[in-house]
């Protein structure tokens, strides 16, 4: 009988690829968010403002998760941008190497920009690393304000958090103050926005920062 | 969810290390994962006992799973805390919300134990 020391990570092939994506990315000056969410968020809600917002300003591409279809990636594609969709066929989540593969198949990759919208659930994805700079997570008011308690990790290492559906506040029991209590505990350099993708309330703010942050990467590039 | 990925992953691992190392029957997996890393133990013993009985290098093998405390470390006054169930990333000493996480989010195989071959070296 021989014991073999091994202490080699299990998601270490997806670090290796994440890491390689990152370094492209830092070449272009681009920079990447990977937005999470559980399903019905309104990721794509965000995105689809966002686009509109920022159109004329900046060079947005987007690469869309999802299990099947290609509905998102429709819709982002209306705004009038470069969109790549994912298939994962069951994968709960999209690891480095998809993101990779989908990266080179955007006909410009010459942004200032780029989204990564991750397939919609609260645990799988924060194990891994896609190359992102940021990750954001959206969290909406009907899901009730108990989810940074449940799903911790992804919380604690979101850049971003954006709560949405705020205009559907006065129908929920969704308890604001007890949600940022939560938040400063569990990520408290974390940026928030209370945002309404459909009535574009709050919207203005997450904009901004993204301005901001592109601004920094291009910098460093 | 992703479990299955995680121990068919891990198992491509430890293949590729046996056959370098000249054994032919692995005894004992030992995993080390925090409790931080969003992985259902029972959910990778279940996977685990689904994929190993399918090839004889596996057949038998135990998965031992260590469970590691999510650790911080507070970079303004030095405490070292444990991550309670209120997910409180806040010094519990001096309040500060700057702390370092140096333990918890594990997912690696420490090592494996196994019978060797003379002849394969």
């Amino acid at each position: 009988m021989v014991q073999i020391k091994m202490t080699t990570h299990l998601l270490g092939a997806n670090e290796l690829l994440a890491n390689k994506n990152r370094r492209l990315f830092e070449e272009k000056g681009m920079l990447v968010i990977n937005l999470m969410s559980s399903p019905g968020a309104g990721k794509t809600t965000i995105l689809e403002r966002t686009i509109e917002m920022l159109s004329g300003k900046i060079r947005i591409g987007v690469i869309e998760g999802d299990l099947y279809t290609d509905q998102d990636a429709v819709r982002i594609g209306n705004k009038g941008i470069d969109v790549i969709q994912i298939n994962t066929e069951g994968a709960c989540h999209l690891d480095a190497g998809m993101v990779g593969k989908a990266f080179e198949q955007l006909p410009n990759s010459e942004l200032d920009l780029l989204f990564i919208e991750n397939v919609g659930n609260l645990v799988c994805p924060a194990e891994f690393d896609l190359g992102e700079d940021y990750r954001a997570v959206v969290l909406s008011t009907v899901e009730g304000n108990d989810k940074p308690m449940k799903y911790p990790l992804i919380f604690h290492q979101a850049r971003a958090v954006l709560l949405n559906k705020t205009d559907l506040l006065p129908y929920t029991d969704f308890d604001l103050d007890r949600f940022r209590e939560d938040l400063v505990r569990i990520n408290p350099s974390a940026e928030v926005f209370e945002v309404s993708g459909r009535t574009g309330e709050g919207i203005e703010d997450w904009l901004q920062w993204l301005l901001e942050e592109v601004k920094k990467k291009q910098l460093l590039r | 969810m992703h479990e299955l990925s995680l121990v068919t992953g891990m198992l491509d691992m430890v293949r590729n290390s046996a056959e370098e190392n000249c054994i032919n029957k692995v005894n004992r997996i030992n995993l080390v994962v925090g409790k931080l890393s969003m992985v259902m133990i029972d959910s990778l013993q279940f996977c685990f006992e689904a994929l190993r009985d399918q090839e004889p290098l596996f057949q038998g093998t135990e998965l031992i799973i260590e469970e590691r405390d999510a650790i911080l470390l507070c970079q303004e006054c030095g405490t070292k805390f444990i991550l309670k169930s209120n997910y409180s990333f806040l010094c519990p000493d001096c309040g500060h919300a700057n702390a370092e996480m140096i333990s918890g989010r594990e997912l690696y195989v420490d090592s494996y134990e196994g019978d060797d071959t003379e002849w394969c070296r």
